[in-house]
């Protein structure tokens, strides 16, 4: 399989379209839409030229247009779309943590040294807000956060009564999610989950050696043994055991310490691997010249996968599983991800925020449960961040896919991780363009999309 | 939407989701994506309304396309016509009609719905077939003029030559179409011709098509027969797995048993052997695993091979139950007075369950809790004894007899029925006590069951001899009504099971609360002294009565596709009449529901105080009598000290006098 085109893509051309190959041939990519087409070799050689720097851009836009445009408006255009309803909080029930992770985005648990619980009535309105300010019908999610979540089980637990009934009252559907350490899980917690489906998120960065390397208790021991039998405990709930990933944060190695299939086999449904941009301790977070050897061993197991889905055989690296079906569906859009849009998160005041990673930042304040969510924010935050407007991002062919990257790494780290962006998305359209040949089916359109509030890997210090 | 590349001979083959979405091929109709559905029409399931389009200008036919344009299909009378008229010179190769010629729709001048006042050119000049089409849809009915001319690359004219026309066209045209006035636009046609004699566009004027004729059927002009059908859902084939609108997937069975009992078998699977999965399937990914279920291509080739499925489970024929018969089956005159008794008890019956939901002391503002419930209840089933009342008497009417007014008092079993009811029940007017309560259930209790032998409901027993005895049922008209009745009986059937329930969960719900508490009035109505409020309302509730079976009475003489309008005043007058009854359970007293004409025994041929004899023509002789009784006695309640009343009677007086007015117009004529 090709690596990715080497063509320098130097007039404008190439900010709307790329040509790639894969063992299935050469294709097109057209940004806006991410649309994928097929060329022949005839094609090929001629839209190649039509890259090159040298030709004359009112042809290659002419070409362009011949052969993909028309007069159908842009999926993208400048105008930020209208500010959607709210479908989502994270709330941050526990600002306390049982660990002592050295890259923990929230001072190695111990936050500043303010550590909250969430009260009741703060949760519960924060489920109010959520009710009132979705669409009607909506389906809503959830997300208990911290810290650590289970430090304050009790909330967790009320608060889910509480959101099940509410949701039922105003004619919405709730799930649930909650990202965790696993070294706290008690069989009732495990019992939870089940009953009401929660998709649950467990923080693991590989083996026993890697992982207790950086995820440490309090006490400064691993936490690796823990988080083994809280796994143990969560997976008791039998046939509908909650869904759980794990992320694995390997700082500072460039290189995700376990194979997939290791964490696989410790019963996980899905695995996704997240680079560490903020931390602490520099030390531990990635530095510019960490990506290029990450990589190529995200590809290195996207390879693998590839094999292994190409033989019907399931590989559930999510990264690429999720890369794979997004590109499948033309997935195109001018943001990373939901923050401050439909996806905020509350802290245990009851303060908005445009995301986790966000909270107590002032400058991504976003109102109150009490009050509400501060709509004219929300609406600047999305005229503000549409990728169009983002350098370098408005040349870069692969925006709509990325979408900007996180708004927390961008802001502290700037955009150091686009050249491994882009070759992982290359690697990840070409992957998608042989596996769409050798097994048409795995993209059926009876399988279901791929959950888009399944809680992203990339929060991996959590 | 221009794809395969014809510049430079390339050719794309899409390859993800939006990349097909976005291919678009040319010279489709437009109406082959959903994007232009229309209501029902995705296609539709009866006919795609959207085929009508084709014809907005009467004379002439499009066709949308996909990457082409409005392209015009066929050009009829009278234009052809006119045409020739115009240039007599002209040989015909030239003509608007010409099938070499490809005319387009250039321009509209009409009024838009989102402009409905002004008329106003529309420039589809050069636009895709698509977008045509939606502003063709938009059109308002009235005057339009269209110009439809070649393809730009086809004329032979300059453009400034071009542009010349086209002002002098459009002047033309707005001198064509003045201020609206009465009367149908003058079709006019107008050619302007290169100077070879080719026609390159033309402007005619004309009306929008009205789409349906006098008669409100389609109007052959606009849509020949086969034209609304030409797209259509494909409900038995692709549509059964993947329906836009969910309709045809919704309603096909998922999980089956198969012909030899073998549980748990998705119905779609391609391999049709009752094999049992290895392992339930916990995921719809798995469920539904494309290598192993019916795909949309093999649903159109194979839909035929799917098996029915009856109570669950597969099967490739069905066999209806047929009805047992009984051994003293009922003749059409036997079945008449038989009928012309039930009507007399669904009366009393809905009049019963009325009296016994106003006694209930229902809050207004806790809809949940168990007393409301049983008010709803009650109501319902109130309601639906009206409509065994009206199709009794709809029945009745359809077997050329005259509906039946009177009233039951007694309710008793059916001949031959084995006594499961111990004694007759008398039909009276009662608050809803627990005793009464327990009367209401016996009532309702499924006489109706169909037993081999034992016959004990009187529709059935009506049903079954339908089907036995099946002369004897063609009215004045010649047509055997047999059928209509049957249907009439079953509904009736049906709905009678749910009653029970219904009354029998009434009573749990009441059982720990006291009567006391949550009951206005008990026993029968006390008629209150004529000079008071309440026995003014209770004098006007009765009125409301009458005026309701009053209007039922017209109602069923007219015939059945013009029942309705009667049938919505009967509904406002029983609007009204709810309102007193609220009215006079809030002040502890109860409806009277006096039965017109003398008490008990009402003749059963239904006259009603003050309406004409049985001969006589439809008059508004009841409701003159009616028309003035009703209104004094609203006067009267206007001047009530309770403000509730009073503010109830003047919203009635208004309602009450459009209502005889309307009563009066139908009668034909009698100044109320």
């Amino acid at each position: 399989m090709g690596e990715a085109g080497t063509a320098t893509m130097s007039n404008t051309l190439g900010a709307e379209a790329r040509l790639f190959h894969s063992a299935a041939g050469s294709h097109l990519f057209i940004v806006d839409g991410s649309r994928i087409y097929d060329l022949l070799e005839t094609a090929t050689s001629e839209i190649e030229r039509a890259f090159a720097a040298d030709y004359d851009e009112a042809a290659a836009r002419a070409l362009l247009d011949s052969l993909v445009g028309g007069r159908r408006p842009r999926y993208i255009d400048a105008a930020s779309p209208p500010l959607p309803p709210i479908f989502s909080l994270s709330l941050n029930v526990a600002q306390s943590c049982n660990m002592s992770c050295g890259y923990c985005y929230a001072d190695r648990g111990k936050f500043g040294g303010s550590a909250r619980l969430m009260s009741f009535s703060v949760a519960a309105a924060s489920v109010d807000r959520l009710i009132a300010q979705s669409a009607p019908g909506a389906d809503l999610v959830l997300g208990f956060i911290g810290g650590e979540p289970l430090v304050n089980r009790k909330l967790v637990r009320s608060i889910t009564a509480y959101a099940v009934e509410a949701a039922r009252r105003a004619g919405r559907q709730m799930r649930f999610s909650l990202t965790t350490n696993a070294t706290l899980i008690e069989p009732e917690d495990a019992r939870l989950f089940r009953d009401h489906g929660f998709y649950v998120a467990v923080s693991l960065d590989g083996d026993q050696i890697a992982n207790d390397r950086v995820r440490r208790m309090h006490d400064g021991s691993g936490s690796y043994e823990h988080v083994i039998e809280g796994i143990a405990r969560l997976q008791q709930g039998g046939r509908a055991r909650p869904s759980f990933s794990a992320s694995n944060g390997d700082a500072g190695n460039g290189r995700p310490a376990s194979h997939p299939r290791y964490l696989v086999g410790l019963g996980f449904d899905s695995v996704g691997f997240a680079a560490v941009l903020t931390s602490p301790d520099p030390a531990l977070a990635f530095a510019g010249s960490d990506f290029a050897a990450f990589r190529r061993s995200m590809i290195d197991c996207g390879r693998k996968a590839l094999e292994a889905l190409k033989n019907r055989q399931s590989y559930p690296f999510s990264n690429f599983e999720t890369a794979l079906h997004e590109i499948h569906r033309g997935t195109h859009r001018p943001y990373p991800c939901g923050a401050g849009a439909g996806y905020l998160s509350v802290n245990a005041k009851g303060d908005l925020y445009a995301c986790h990673r966000l909270l107590d930042d002032k400058n991504w304040a976003m109102g109150d449960v009490f009050t509400g969510a501060d709509d004219a924010r929300r609406a600047q935050h999305l005229a503000r961040a549409h990728v169009d407007r983002m350098e370098p991002c408005r040349s870069c062919w692969a925006r709509y896919l990325c979408g900007g990257g996180c708004y927390h790494e961008v802001e502290r780290r700037g955009r150091i991780g686009c050249d491994y962006i882009r070759g992982w998305l290359e690697f990840c359209l070409a992957a998608y363009a042989e596996l769409s040949v050798a097994r048409p089916d795995y993209f059926s359109v009876s399988r279901r999309d791929v959950d888009v509030v399944k809680i992203d890997p990339a929060q991996a210090a959590g | 939407m221009q794809h395969g590349a014809k510049l430079t001979g390339m050719k794309l083959f899409p390859r993800n989701l939006t990349a097909h979405a976005d291919y678009v091929v040319r010279g489709n109709p437009v109406i082959s994506r959903p994007e232009s559905g229309a209501d029902n029409s995705h296609p539709g399931l009866e006919f795609d309304q959207r085929n009508l389009d084709r014809g907005f200008f009467p004379g002439l036919l499009f066709d949308f396309q996909f990457g082409v344009g409005a392209r015009l299909a066929d050009v009829r009378s009278p234009w052809l016509e006119k045409e020739k008229e115009l240039d007599k010179d002209n040989n015909g190769a030239n003509s608007l009609g010409a099938k070499e010629a490809e005319f387009f729709l250039w321009y509209i001048h009409g009024k838009f719905g989102d402009r409905p006042g002004e008329p106003v050119f529309a420039d589809l000049y050069g636009l895709d077939g698509y977008d045509v089409l939606r502003k063709v849809h938009d059109l308002e009915p009235g005057p339009i003029a269209v110009i439809v001319g070649l393809r730009p690359d086809k004329l032979k004219v300059e453009t400034g030559t071009l542009q010349v026309w086209l002002q002098v066209a459009m002047l033309q045209l707005k001198g064509m179409i003045g201020p609206p006035i009465a009367g149908p636009v003058e079709q006019r046609l107008n050619t302007f011709r290169a100077s070879d004699g080719s026609l390159q566009f033309a402007v005619l004027t004309g009306e929008r098509a009205r789409y349906l004729n006098e008669d409100g059927v389609i109007d052959l002009q606009t849509a020949e027969p086969g034209t609304l059908t030409r797209s259509l859902c494909s409900p038995w084939q692709w549509d059964f797995t993947d329906c836009g609108c969910y309709y045809w997937a919704a309603s096909r069975p998922d999980i089956v048993t198969g012909a030899k009992g073998t549980p748990g078998l998705n119905f779609l699977r391609v391999k049709r052997e009752e094999v049992p999965p290895r392992s339930p399937s916990v995921t719809w990914d798995d469920w539904m695993d494309p290598s192993r279920v019916m795909s949309q291509p093999r649903m159109i080739l194979d839909w035929e091979t799917l098996p029915l499925v009856i109570g669950d489970q597969e099967a490739d024929s069905y066999k209806p139950q047929s009805v047992v018969p009984i051994g003293d089956p009922w003749d059409c005159n036997r079945v008449i007075k038989e009928l012309q008794k039930l009507a007399g008890v669904e009366h009393a019956l809905c009049v019963k369950f009325l009296y016994a939901y106003y006694s209930l002391n229902a809050p207004d503002d806790a809809p949940e809790s168990p007393l409301c419930r049983v008010a709803k209840d009650i109501l319902n089933i109130a309601v639906d004894e009206m409509r065994h009342f009206r199709w009794v008497n709809e029945s009745l009417v359809l077997l050329d007899q005259r509906p039946v007014f009177s009233r039951a008092t007694k309710l008793s079993d059916p001949p031959g029925s084995g006594g499961l009811r111990q004694q007759q029940i008398d039909l009276v007017l009662e608050g809803l006590t627990p005793e009464s309560l327990d009367r209401f259930i016996a009532i309702e209790m499924p006489s109706q069951q169909y037993r081999q032998g034992d016959v004990s409901g009187l529709y059935t027993h009506i049903l079954v001899s339908l089907d036995q005895l099946p002369g004897g049922y063609t009215n004045k008209e010649g047509e055997d009504v047999r059928g209509q009745v049957q249907e009439v009986v079953k509904l009736i059937i049906d709905e009678g099971n749910d009653h029970w329930a219904r009354a029998k969960r009434a009573r749990e719900l009441l059982q720990d609360l006291d009567p006391d508490d949550y009951l206005r009035f008990k026993g029968a109505p006390t008629v209150q002294p004529p000079a008071s409020e309440c026995g003014a309302l209770q004098s006007l509730g009765d009125h409301y009565y009458w005026l309701v079976l009053e209007v039922l009475r017209r109602a069923f003489d007219q015939p059945p596709d013009a029942r309705g309008e009667m049938l919505k005043q009967a509904r406002r007058v029983m609007h009204n009449l709810d309102e007193v009854g609220k009215l006079l359970g809030r002040r502890g007293q109860g409806l009277l529901f006096t039965l017109p004409g003398s008490p008990g025994d009402a003749p059963s041929d239904g006259t009603l105080p003050g309406s004409p004899e049985p001969d006589a023509p439809s008059g508004g002789g009841g409701s003159l009598v009616l028309g003035t009784a009703i209104p004094n006695l609203l006067a009267g309640l206007r001047k009530s000290v309770s403000d509730e009343v009073a503010d109830f009677a003047r919203r009635h007086g208004q309602a009450a006098n459009e209502l005889l007015y309307l009563l009066g117009e139908d009668a034909g004529g009698d100044d109320p």
